[in-house]
């Protein structure tokens, strides 16, 4: 142990000063070979000697110390930190999904430049291309286009409800 | 490094199946350890914990086994800790005063102790763990690692990157101060 200068004993001659230096060094010596020594016999669960008033108020000190007031460690916590880390996409992986939105973000922006700027000589073009309903054959492509409708709304609500179950409240 | 920690390494870092749950089971004790001491709630133990074994996966690739493997992971969980607590600008440490040198602090301790009642008295192992929950961050982290975890000071300053004489000036001072507040507590129930 390094021992520190005592403050009372700033002020006599070097000598004095050393010895008391040395006491000092001493007694906190022997108060670290008392913690360390409480220590051990702790470990090793040996008696407590009723004599030694310190080396007893160490061991009490120690025993505390092995056995503290802490939360224990929650059963399934490997398994739940095995799952988030699994669950975490690793560095190239974000990397490769930020790039596939930054290009996509391109592409889109692209696409709408495109039609933007040739967009007018293309609609004719296209609007050829639709066929001419008849008012009786467009009500059947009404009636199923709302089909289509409703079965994705339904095939979504069902998702949606499937998410929830799988992700209880405050894990979502 | 041991030859089993090598192993251990090799397998989490070719992705044998079971093997980071393997490490996981080995050192989540250790890292709630340190967390819990450091930060003291449940849930943000909880969640530091997984955030240490996450950087521990990302970053294995760079353990080079100058250090034991338990020691590393302990490295990891600490320097998560305690950036959780600078976030919240809580103090890890308490200042040590002039005044408070070991030899003040020795100065302040009784001889008197009644071994029978202290050892007999629930009241007062559970004072000393009150006190011992009072306790700084760094300090309580410092104790549980070196009594409950039996970790060497050697390796208490490879994960706390603190010097070997102040871990020990830690212990000492923190010990006396317990010591001191035992004979208080005595005093008050006897």
């Amino acid at each position: 142990m390094n021992t520190p200068d005592n403050p009372d004993h700033r002020n006599d001659p070097p000598a004095a000063r050393n010895s008391w230096r040395s006491l000092d060094a001493l007694r906190l010596e022997a108060e670290w070979q008392a913690q360390e020594h409480a220590l051990e016999q702790e470990r090793r669960g040996l008696p407590l000697d009723p004599a030694d008033s310190r080396l007893a108020e160490y061991r009490l000190i120690a025993r505390a110390l092995r056995t503290p007031a802490m939360e224990p460690l929650p059963y399934d916590l490997a398994a739940q930190i095995v799952r988030h880390v699994e669950g975490t996409p690793a560095a190239g992986e974000l990397f490769e999904r930020w790039l596939l939105r930054v290009l996509t973000a391109v592409f889109v922006a692209a696409m709408i430049y495109a039609i933007a700027t040739y967009g007018a000589q293309w609609a004719p073009a296209f609007s050829q291309l639709w066929p001419t309903l008849s008012p009786q054959s467009a009500d059947w492509a009404g009636l199923l286009v709302g089909c289509l409708a409703v079965s994705l709304a339904w095939q979504g609500v069902v998702r949606l409800m499937r998410h929830d179950v799988e992700m209880p409240a405050g894990m979502a | 490094m041991t030859e089993d920690d090598r192993k251990l390494v090799d397998a989490v870092l070719g992705n044998v199946p079971g093997a980071f749950e393997r490490l996981v089971r080995e050192y989540q004790g250790l890292c709630w350890h340190i967390i819990q001491r450091m930060v003291r709630q449940p849930e943000d133990t909880r969640e530091l914990c997984q955030e240490a074994f996450l950087r521990v996966h990302q970053c294995l690739h760079q353990y080079r086994g100058e250090s034991a493997l338990k020691s590393w992971i302990g490295q990891v969980a600490y320097s998560v800790a305690k950036r959780h607590l600078e976030k919240r600008r809580i103090a890890i440490v308490e200042p040590v005063g002039e005044e408070d040198d070991g030899l003040s602090l020795l100065d302040q301790i009784g001889d008197g102790f009644d071994l029978e009642t202290a050892c007999a008295d629930a009241e007062i192992a559970a004072g000393l763990h009150e006190e011992i929950e009072a306790l700084p961050p760094l300090q309580r982290t410092l104790l549980t690692l070196y009594h409950l975890d039996e970790v060497p000071i050697v390796e208490i300053a490879r994960i706390t990157g603190l010097a070997e004489g102040t871990i020990k000036s830690h212990l000492f001072r923190t010990r006396a101060r317990l010591r001191e507040r035992l004979q208080a507590r005595m005093g008050v129930t006897a």
